[in-house]
């Protein structure tokens, strides 16, 4: 293999080290620090953090001092990154998001601060393996989906582009679920990522904040006569900020990611408990610690619902009261907060923000209503990640009644000033009244929190051009009419700092090598690869990193779960959330047409396939967890048939996450990206995948358009019916029944489901699957575009015959993901959103004053 | 919580100190009462958060219900030097703009005299 993985790794760190010492503010303390230094700081946080000697101290305790050791060296940084915003009173960002999916941190700080090698020796000089040491970090999982790796990616790129930003979140006790299989179906267990405490973090009991929820408005008369709600009868909790240093690369600016936690605001009852009341002695304790406990408790209950809405208003309440705060450390009031901050909405979740604000501005620094509504609108950003209207959150009125009733009466408010400005501008269009009403009208009333969101930002984007323009035209056309101009576009991007230059070492290396370093900094520079897709040489050096990153997932593949895997088989990989509307299922039906082609033609030659999911579905989802059965039974049945061993495996990887997902991106080659088309809001592990070198097998949908005019339409497997074309299909009557009456193939891989052949021993077992597709309408077309998926599938097969002309177009693809990077999308969003600019910082050279 | 009434000159004087909370609003409150039923001559009231290091909604209720019974006087109440985390929670709640708020008790009693 022309480029080792040791090679990969050094050049690797020479990359980043050089970039870090690239900035005119030269680092004094990391780029002098040397091995031994770094030893000394590591063994001292064994013996002073963890109180242990070396000899005894266990993994974690490497792992957690490793992490001290490296936080110890961002903290410089990070103060005098503070230092600097505070000193020049700059405008500063404020990330609102219910989710931050991190991942592990330690891998990515230290290529950050340049010290790789460093930390190599360093712990070389003990017998101790970086690499290993890493893998014990668990995932800082604090979130679903793409929405929280896009905000984890933000992070990143707002620090190495030098913006002053702070994320904003809940340090969720159990984060996203442990997924587990038993007999193929999903298990749900706690995730338990603070079991041994979390390093990185920084504790700020001092700064906690109070938040109030329940209780009711009483209207007393006030200083001056005039009468005034107040907000009685409720119950404190209080927000402790945990602080994360997240470290920009190859610059000083260290910004922070503030988790608030939730504690009792009186933690414990020495009365009660004195008189023997246990129980009750610690009841409010563990009531207000239930708020950060976990990550999307059930909404199935009344109470999880509850917990819902408080987690999220939790959120909003630490966060703007941290963002007025400071604020005021340097101003005398809030009339030019929005002069001075921006916040960002990571979709309706913390669009409580618009009522939060509007009563600081207008109960705690008694500003005139129209006044408080200009700073509101001016500071605030919603930025909309969904098309799906069931996924559009409204709270029912009593429930918000109930918790936030301050709140509620600020959401009227703002409502009845709003639509009388929208019956001034179109007079006697009760339904336009209707639709964009902050509150829907029904049996139960309801909080319409995209348009609470819309109504209170001036600025609202979607996340890919198709998600943004169909968002306009169908999901909320009348505000788009009223405010054109507070609606644009911002294509979701990810950190190549993470994404190629962590993950993908081998390939990061080879790149630097033909066309320099950077691209670390500005993904655009790949374009500088498309010669080299023209070059033999560089093409095989390339499928040789891909089939070390394959060796490298097979590996982990047979040692967690002991399955075999051929790494020279074509590696076709389906990893995101389980949804309907992601289509896990078309691709289930492709691989039983496969199967059965090989079992009518054992002697046939095929492309060996091994189909890699990676996918947890949402506990309630009870669907999307037969769909994760059926894909297990389907890949056991596959197992077991000799007729098709060597060429056909399907894989069901349990518990994707971050790390997992770090390890399955590089050795893709094909990237399913089949959601139907408009359903997908932009997605961002197409991007992932196709910067990686894998080709994408794409519906027209969310960012597969982009991405297919970005690396060419040659260059990309695009299939299937378009959004415009679906609408039509559900408008005029869509009859799945025709579609397979037509494909002899669909027939019978449908007819093959109903008569049971992936679950022999447990009969109807996945009837429903069957009667989605059928009776029940197939809701997401899966039968429309089966034809259309397997012709590019078998393109797929054909053009992986040649191996070649196959790594030509996944150069290509490489080299045409510029624009995909979040650098470029962040930039968009400081530009045109935030108008927030980049402050470098000098270490050293502030001096504190606060 | 220990509170501590006092008639200067007309002006009631109430002095709380501790945690102004669920255990102890009820107590401050009738405390209160008991008090001021004895002091007709007492029309405004000072109150003394100086020393009151937290307020719950109790504590809050509670001296809401004080504010109501002298206002019913015909008179008016006045806090003084409440600390941060008392301030928060008034400012919060908007009984910031109910109660007269003063930093010091010198100025608070003279507001109370004219």
């Amino acid at each position: 293999m022309r480029v080792c993985r040791e090679a990969a790794t050094r050049q690797m760190d020479s990359i980043a080290e050089a970039l870090c010492m690239k900035p005119t503010a030269k680092d004094k303390l990391n780029g002098e620090i040397t091995a031994d230094a770094f030893l000394a700081r590591f063994q001292d946080h064994i013996k002073y953090s963890r109180g242990k000697h070396f000899a005894g101290a266990t993994n974690f305790d490497k792992l957690a001092s490793l992490s001290r050791a490296i936080r110890d060296l961002a903290v410089e940084r990070m103060l005098a990154t503070q230092q600097t915003y505070y000193d020049r009173d700059v405008k500063r960002v404020y990330y609102l998001s219910m989710e931050f999916l991190m991942g592990r941190l330690l891998s990515n700080n230290v290529i950050s601060l340049g010290l790789r090698s460093v930390v190599e020796e360093a712990l070389g000089k003990l017998g101790l393996d970086f690499e290993r040491l890493c893998n014990y970090e668990p995932d800082a999982g604090l979130g679903n989906g793409g929405l929280g790796r896009l905000a984890a990616c933000y992070l990143d790129s707002l620090a190495t582009l030098e913006y002053p930003g702070y994320g904003y979140g809940i340090r969720y006790r159990h984060g996203m679920f442990r997924q587990e299989f038993d007999n193929g179906w999903q298990m749900e267990r706690p995730d338990d990522w603070l079991k041994f405490g979390n390093p990185w973090e920084i504790i700020r009991p001092e700064d906690a904040v109070p938040v109030l929820v329940y209780g009711r408005i009483e209207t007393l008369p006030a200083i001056g006569g005039t009468p005034r709600s107040v907000w009685v009868d409720w119950q404190m909790i209080e927000g402790v900020p945990y602080d994360i240093p997240i470290i920009g690369c190859g610059v000083n600016t260290v910004n922070i990611l503030r988790l608030w936690n939730a504690r009792a605001a009186e933690g414990f009852r020495l009365d009660v408990f004195n008189q023997g009341d246990y129980v009750r002695a610690v009841q409010e304790k563990n009531w207000a610690e239930n708020i950060s406990k976990v990550l999307y408790p059930s909404e199935n209950t009344h109470a999880g619902k509850e917990l819902r809405l408080i987690q999220e208003y939790f959120l909003v309440a630490c966060s703007v009261r941290d963002a007025v705060r400071r604020h005021l450390k340097k101003h005398d009031s809030l009339d030019n907060f929005a002069e001075k901050n921006a916040l960002q909405l990571n979709d309706t979740h913390p669009a409580l923000a618009v009522a939060e604000l509007m009563r600081h501005l207008l109960d705690e620094q008694d500003l005139p209503w129209e006044r408080a509504w200009e700073i509101t609108v001016a500071s605030l950003g919603y930025t909309n990640h969904t098309l799906l209207p069931e996924a559009l959150e409204k709270w029912p009125v009593p429930l918000m009644e109930r918790v936030l009733p301050r709140h509620l009466q600020i959401i009227y408010d703002i409502n009845s000033r709003f639509l009388e400005s929208v019956r001034v501008r179109y007079p006697n269009d009760d339904e336009r009244i209707r639709r964009v009403s902050l509150v829907e009208e029904g049996e139960v009333k309801q909080v319409r929190m995209a348009n609470l969101a819309i109504v209170g930002s001036h600025a609202v984007n979607g996340v890919a051009q198709l998600h943004s323009d169909l968002l306009k035209a169908n999901l909320v056309p009348e505000f788009a009419q009223m405010w054109p101009e507070r609606f644009s576009n911002k294509t979701n991007g990810v950190t190549q700092r993470r994404w190629l230059l962590a993950c993908n070492p081998g390939l990061a290396a080879l790149i630097t090598e033909s066309i320099g370093d950077a691209w670390v900094r500005d993904l655009d520079a790949l374009r500088g690869l498309e010669p080299f897709a023209e070059k033999p040489e560089f093409l095989q050096r390339f499928l040789g990193v891909k089939q070390v990153n394959k060796q490298r997932l097979a590996a982990l593949i047979a040692e967690r779960h002991g399955i075999a895997v051929d790494p020279k088989s074509l590696f076709d990989v389906h990893v995101k959330r389980l949804h309907e509307y992601k289509r896990q299922l078309l691709n289930a039906l492709h691989i039983i047409a496969l199967y059965h082609r090989i079992k009518d033609n054992p002697a046939g030659d095929f492309v060996p396939r091994t189909f890699i999911f990676g996918a947890k579905a949402a506990p309630g989802y009870h669907m999307a967890k037969r769909i994760i059965k059926f894909i297990n039974s389907i890949g056991e049945v596959i197992a077991r048939d000799p007729d098709v061993r060597g060429r056909l495996r399907v894989v069901f990887l349990p518990d994707y996450c971050v790390s997992l997902a770090e390890m399955i991106v590089p050795a893709a080659d094909l990237s399913e990206q089949i959601s139907t088309a408009g359903k997908e809001a932009s997605g961002t592990g197409n991007m992932k995948l196709s910067l990686n070198g894998a080709l994408t097998m794409g519906t027209w949908d969310g960012a597969n358009i982009e991405i297919a005019e970005a690396v060419g339409l040659e260059n990309i497997f695009i299939f299937g019916h378009r959004a415009e074309q679906i609408e039509a299909m559900a408008r005029d009557g869509y009859r799945p029944h025709e579609w397979a009456e037509r494909d002899a193939e669909l027939r019978r891989v449908l007819a093959s489901i109903r008569q049971g052949e992936f679950n022999p021993g447990a009969p109807g077992l996945f009837d429903d699957i069957h009667r989605a597709l059928t009776e029940w309408g197939d809701a997401y077309f899966h039968l429309a575009d089966f034809r259309s998926y397997a012709d590019a599938q078998q393109r797929a097969a054909d053009l992986f015959r040649d191996r070649t002309a196959w790594a030509r177009k996944a150069v290509l693809n490489v080299a045409r993901m510029g624009k995909f990077s979040s650098d470029r999308s962040i930039r968009e969003y400081a530009r045109e959103i935030w108008s927030l600019e980049p402050v470098p910082v000098k270490v050293g050279a502030a001096k504190p004053t606060t | 919580m220990a509170i501590n009434c006092e008639n200067k000159n007309g002006v009631g004087l109430v002095t709380v100190t501790g945690a102004l909370n669920a255990p102890v609003a009820e107590s401050f409150h009738n405390q209160f009462g008991v008090w001021f039923d004895t002091q007709p001559d007492v029309k405004q009231v000072v109150v003394d958060l100086g020393s009151v290091s937290f307020l719950d909604s109790l504590g809050l209720g509670a001296l809401i219900s004080i504010f109501k019974r002298i206002a019913e006087r015909g008179g008016d109440m006045r806090l003084v030097r409440p600390q941060q985390a008392v301030k928060l929670v008034l400012e919060i709640t908007n009984t910031s703009r109910i109660f007269h708020t003063f930093g010091t008790l010198e100025d608070a009693m003279k507001d109370a005299r004219r």
